[in-house]
């Protein structure tokens, strides 16, 4: 009854408080020392209880982190009703990020488009002059689909 | 719409869904063929022509300007109407009737939510190059693919009324963006290098 009571008073687990116990007793004498596996037992507490304290401040930490991440994060949402809903989301510094990702592949077919407005024979780009736009028709009619 | 004209492979026949897909193609093909008629008259009759070289460099810059603005280098708004082709067309209009309705919407391509903003350049072109005839073409392709996915998300043997992700979209969406910008990026800069050199 009384371990008990202490036990609730101390919130200890039966386990902590049989070593708490053991600690006191060694202390004054009446016990022989310690055994090797309730030392290890005391050192796991401690340690469990560091790592709890530093895992509050890592996740508060985290959290502060986040958020501020968060304010800078700009949300362009395409929105098609029925389902289809695409976002397009671009974190960081977006406008930069999106020139330095699209740049080199923007460069390469615009240096294709020129290069080939250079070699072809003018027969040929006059019906070019067709079949491009209507190749572009084609992929933005079956890209705008998506959205109805 | 997708989502029902779909579902006919399997809860009506095959013979069902295939009219309605060529219904619904029909209408988009002969009304986006139509707009295209309508603007190369309309740039014929104002003789837009006439400044051939000045045109053809407006159509360059507005394709250049819309793969910069499909590869989000630029965020400028477009206008663009935030609806959808109404629901009611299939139970008003019946299975046939009803996708060749949306067909007809759709293939105007102004009437719901542009999200690749590749169409106005094409829609540019038809009006101040195209020319009725070839506009009437290029705009007539336009439907032909705007209708495709009806077809593409039919084809597989499980299809279900899966709507955009059944044909696709979603899953890749980034291709397909990727795609819109070099399509655009190289027929601007084909555009422009010929203007100049005119």
């Amino acid at each position: 009854m009384y371990r008990h009571a202490r036990r609730l008073l101390l919130g200890l687990s039966a386990r902590e408080l049989r070593i708490e116990r053991n600690l006191r007793l060694h202390e004054h004498g009446l016990r022989p020392p310690l055994h090797t596996k309730q030392l290890e037992l005391l050192l796991r507490l401690l340690q469990l209880h560091v790592r709890r304290v530093l895992l509050q401040w890592q996740r508060l930490f985290v959290r502060y982190q986040v958020q501020r991440q968060l304010r800078r994060v700009p949300l362009c949402i395409r929105a098609g009703r029925g389902g289809s809903v695409i976002l397009r989301q671009t974190i960081g510094s977006s406008r930069l990020a999106a020139v330095s990702r699209a740049s080199a592949p923007l460069a390469v077919a615009a240096a294709a488009g020129i290069g080939l407005s250079l070699k072809m024979s003018p027969e040929y780009t006059s019906q070019l002059w067709l079949l491009l736009p209507a190749a572009v028709a084609f992929l933005v009619g079956w890209s705008n689909a998506a959205s109805p | 719409m997708i989502g029902q004209i779909t579902p006919l492979v399997q809860a009506a026949s095959k013979k069902s869904w295939v009219q309605a897909v060529v219904a619904h193609w029909c209408g988009a093909i002969g009304s986006a063929a139509l707009l295209g008629l309508a603007l190369g008259a309309l740039g014929t009759a104002l003789s837009v022509t006439r400044w051939q070289t000045a045109a053809i460099l407006i159509v360059a810059a507005v394709f250049l300007f819309c793969a910069f603005r499909e590869a989000d280098i630029t965020t400028c708004p477009v206008p663009s109407l935030r609806r959808q082709t109404p629901k009611k067309f299939m139970c008003a209009f019946g299975p046939i009737w009803g996708p060749f309705a949306w067909g007809l919407e759709l293939g105007q391509g102004w009437t719901t939510s542009i999200e690749y903003v590749g169409y106005y350049a094409v829609v540019l072109w038809a009006f101040l190059l195209g020319g009725s005839f070839q506009g009437a073409v290029v705009l007539a392709i336009f439907g032909l693919g705007r209708g495709l996915p009806i077809l593409l998300a039919g084809l597989p043997r499980n299809a279900t009324a899966a709507g955009p992700l059944a044909a696709g979209y979603e899953t890749h969406h980034s291709a397909i963006q990727t795609a819109n910008v070099l399509a655009l990026a190289f027929v601007g800069s084909f555009l422009a290098a010929a203007g100049l050199m005119l």
